[in-house]
């Protein structure tokens, strides 16, 4: 249902700005852990999933905010599930007509989509009270925001796992693969090597402002 | 599943509830968008989805076989049970059994089939090259393995040089009756292979070895026999039919 000042705010460039960053559903909210750690075991893996995925954000939330006054609350979760189910299989279809090897590589995790939280969440919570002009920037910075994730993750993990990035081998025949790196244990070692740096970057960013306005109050 | 909290909607007043009817018709205008969106994207992918499976399934007969010659040689797709051999066209190609690749002049190549048996996580699935002459396989392609990278996937396998040599001249040889085949393929620990029909598994990766073995086993105990009750009908077939 449309609230009745939400979909009239202007679109700025936050609104697409704050999924990659702010908002990162993997990095700051968690969301989609599930396809983040099963498939980026390679950097083309990655992008696949986040292409996908993004997909499925800017046709849900496109659908969703175009029936926002058709669809009664109590029958409202039922019809973003079959929204985002359609798209899901459209994208299922989609990724394995363009490349049979993503699609071997990716396997279930395409269909699992439909469960992933980001999606039903931004569906529920902004789709639903804007305009379609605004929820897709949305869904588009959020979409981005997820791939930028799974990328950071993808390279990290090929790097190390296969000594290749995107296919490429990096350090030649001498080097022996980090195995691990691109097996389920790695997903969580390189997730949490991640979140470390952003809560790291978070809290040196709050410390400056924390003395930028110290300094104020000993000038002032 | 966890959803962003939305405090929005847990504190709002819930509206009067609406007839039945119009829930139903609104969910049902939601199945009709939905279904028609799903049949437009099946419509239009599914030829080409059918397409690059048959060129990849082409590629890796091509590639499995030795000798084959891709710019003249010609792919035929084939079911073989004990009630006959069923040449099958290219639209229901992927539900052959056995493949077989001719000459322009009609003259048989060489022969593929499919293996597939459990391995570590799942199926392991193969192509082979089966040569009737020798009664031997002499090659060996992974198609699909989901096994473990750097022990059992496809590139791993496909790399190591020593396992793939087990598939080079492995024994398949049929019984005196062609009722069966004479020594079932067996696969053996790392290092204990000593007969022309075992498997020599590969060091740390048993149970993907195993699978790929097995897989072979299946098919060349059901096929093979049958393939040589019928190998005049596979040898050649007239040239007109080999540029259909």
């Amino acid at each position: 249902m449309a609230s009745p000042t939400g979909g009239k705010k202007p679109i700025t460039l936050d609104t697409f700005l704050r999924g990659l960053w702010e908002e990162n559903p993997v990095f700051v909210m968690l969301l989609g852990l599930c396809p983040t750690l099963a498939v980026t075991n390679s950097a083309v893996n990655a992008l696949g999933m986040g292409g996908a995925t993004t997909f499925v954000l800017l046709g849900s939330s496109a659908l969703v905010s175009l029936l926002r006054n058709v669809i009664p609350k109590q029958v409202r979760i039922a019809s973003y599930i079959v929204i985002i189910a359609t798209f899901v299989t459209i994208v299922d279809y989609a990724i394995h007509a363009l490349s049979l090897e993503l699609y071997a590589a990716l396997g279930a995790f395409i269909q699992l989509i439909v469960v992933n939280c980001i999606i039903l969440g931004r569906a529920e919570s902004f789709a639903s009270k804007h305009r379609i002009s605004k929820s897709l920037v949305n869904a588009l910075g959020q979409g981005v925001g997820f791939t930028f994730a799974l990328l950071c993750l993808g390279s990290v993990r090929e790097i190390l796992g296969s000594g290749t990035l995107f296919g490429f081998p990096l350090f030649g025949d001498s080097y022996q693969p980090w195995v691990v790196m691109i097996l389920p244990p790695g997903g969580f070692f390189v997730t949490g090597a991640w979140l470390l740096f952003f809560a790291w970057l978070k809290e040196r960013k709050q410390r400056k402002v924390a003395e930028q306005e110290e300094a104020l109050h000993a000038a002032g | 599943m966890t959803t962003e909290a939305n405090p929005a909607v847990a504190q709002a007043p819930m509206s009067p509830m609406p007839s039945p009817v119009a829930l139903i018709r609104t969910l049902g205008l939601i199945a009709m968008i939905a279904g028609l969106l799903v049949v437009l994207a099946f419509e239009f992918t599914d030829p080409i989805i059918r397409e690059k499976e048959l060129r990849a399934l082409e590629s890796a007969v091509f590639k499995v076989i030795p000798g084959v010659d891709e710019r003249t040689d010609t792919r035929v797709s084939y079911t073989l049970s004990a009630d006959g051999l069923k040449r099958l066209d290219e639209k229901s190609a992927a539900d052959a059994n056995l493949f077989a690749v001719y000459e322009s002049s009609g003259k048989l190549v060489g022969l593929a089939m499919q293996g597939a048996a459990q391995g570590y996580s799942d199926l392991v699935s193969t192509l082979f090259a089966y040569d009737p002459k020798c009664q031997c396989i002499n090659g060996l392609t992974v198609l699909k393995s989901t096994d473990t990278p750097g022990f059992g996937d496809k590139k791993t396998v496909e790399g190591n040089e020593k396992f793939m040599a087990n598939f080079k001249d492995l024994s398949v040889e049929v019984t005196d009756d062609k009722s069966g085949i004479a020594h079932p393929i067996e696969t053996v620990k790392h290092g204990t292979k000593t007969e022309p029909w075992q498997v020599d598994a590969m060091s740390g990766a048993t149970i993907s070895s195993r699978g790929i073995g097995h897989g072979l086993r299946l098919a060349t105990d059901k096929l093979v026999p049958l393939v040589q009750q019928r190998l005049s009908e596979l040898e050649s077939i007239p040239k007109a039919e080999v540029s259909n």
